[in-house]
């Protein structure tokens, strides 16, 4: 069954091909999340509700790398969801 | 300012690409031509804020003057703004390759030269070399007069917005992150799978070493995944999506 984590890779991946493998990992160390050059994930922080922490890293990651990084996923996040049935945590 | 990006590129027997780097910009406008004996052909040339620097990159190459056709894949300003420049600074009118749906825009930007409609044409384009010119409709991909053109000789697709991509990070040649770059600009400008599918699956019969896009990276090697990738793509349909959740 697809998970959130799932989505932050989708997410992280998506980053590498905008901004680059290096730019986007030193932004996931920060969060956190431990990533490998092919940008799976390798390490989550411990304890964190997984599509709470999704909708944090993905307010950080506008922040650091800029509006573009969410605009660039996010119609492949709704597909993502959507067929996943997993409800999409950046609807109201 | 990536060094690759200053110079002219030859990306096949005297087809160049000319086109112009801007840092810190997430669209880059690639601009090729190609040399072929009495024939020069300009594809896709390009924004009017550029005109300065292509032109110095197309000098560096050929005689302008030599240049007699245009070629645009549609009619946006990115593509096609600097032709009245370039018909201003020679003197001179082309013929410009494209399909009739453009020909009603194009001259919005006060164009003088004329058309050569590919639609009304048997969609080609023999040079006096012989070298032909196939094109191929793939329309709201994302213009509905979108065209593509194939070069039978250096098996080049010049693909227009077609296997563009968003990036902040340029490369010249796709590496293994480009179609990620290139997923999310056709999430966004094609209107929809069905569409995209459709259109893409007409590459299938081309034989094609290279494509060559007007954004992004050209692609070189693995032609069949990137193929295989749009035409899977989901894509489009912000109908079916609520405004709030697309909002910044």
């Amino acid at each position: 069954m697809a998970s959130y984590r799932e989505a932050l890779e989708l997410i992280i991946k998506r980053q590498f091909g905008i901004y680059g493998p290096e730019k986007v990992i030193e932004f996931t160390k920060k969060m956190g999340v431990e990533v490998d050059k092919k940008g799976r994930i390798l390490k989550m922080p411990e304890n964190v509700d997984e599509k709470e922490f999704l909708v944090k890293f993905v307010n950080e990651m506008k922040k650091e790398l800029g509006k573009l990084s969410f605009l660039a996923c996010k119609i492949a996040l709704i597909y993502f969801f959507t067929k996943n049935k997993l409800k999409n945590p950046f609807e109201n | 300012m990536i060094e690759e990006a200053e110079k002219v590129v030859e990306i096949d027997e005297k087809i160049y690409w000319l086109g112009v780097y801007e840092e810190n910009a997430v669209l880059r406008s690639n601009i090729y031509l190609i040399d072929d004996d009495e024939d020069a052909v300009l594809i896709e040339p390009g924004s009017a804020k550029y005109f300065d620097v292509f032109y110095e990159k197309l000098k560096s190459v050929v005689d302008p003057e030599k240049i007699n056709y245009i070629f645009v894949s549609h009619q946006d300003p990115d593509v096609a703004s600097c032709i009245p420049l370039l018909e201003k600074k020679l003197n001179k009118k082309f013929t410009i390759i494209t399909h009739t749906r453009t020909t009603f825009l194009l001259p919005f930007y006060d164009i003088k030269s004329s058309y050569y409609t590919v639609d009304t044409n048997k969609w080609k384009l023999v040079l006096k070399s012989g070298r032909i010119l196939r094109f191929l409709f793939m329309p709201y991909c994302h213009f509905p007069g979108m065209i593509v053109m194939y070069d039978t000789k250096s098996r080049i697709l010049f693909s227009g917005d077609l296997f563009g991509g968003f990036s902040y990070r340029w490369k010249l040649f796709a590496d293994e992150w480009y179609i990620e770059a290139m997923k999310a600009f056709h999430e966004h400008y094609m209107p929809s799978r069905e569409i995209l599918s459709h259109n893409i699956s007409k590459l299938e019969k081309l034989d094609i070493k290279m494509i060559a896009p007007q954004h992004g990276s050209i692609i070189a090697k693995d032609i069949e995944k990137y193929i295989e990738t749009l035409k899977n793509l989901e894509c489009g349909d912000y109908l079916y999506v609520r405004d709030d959740i697309l909002e910044e």
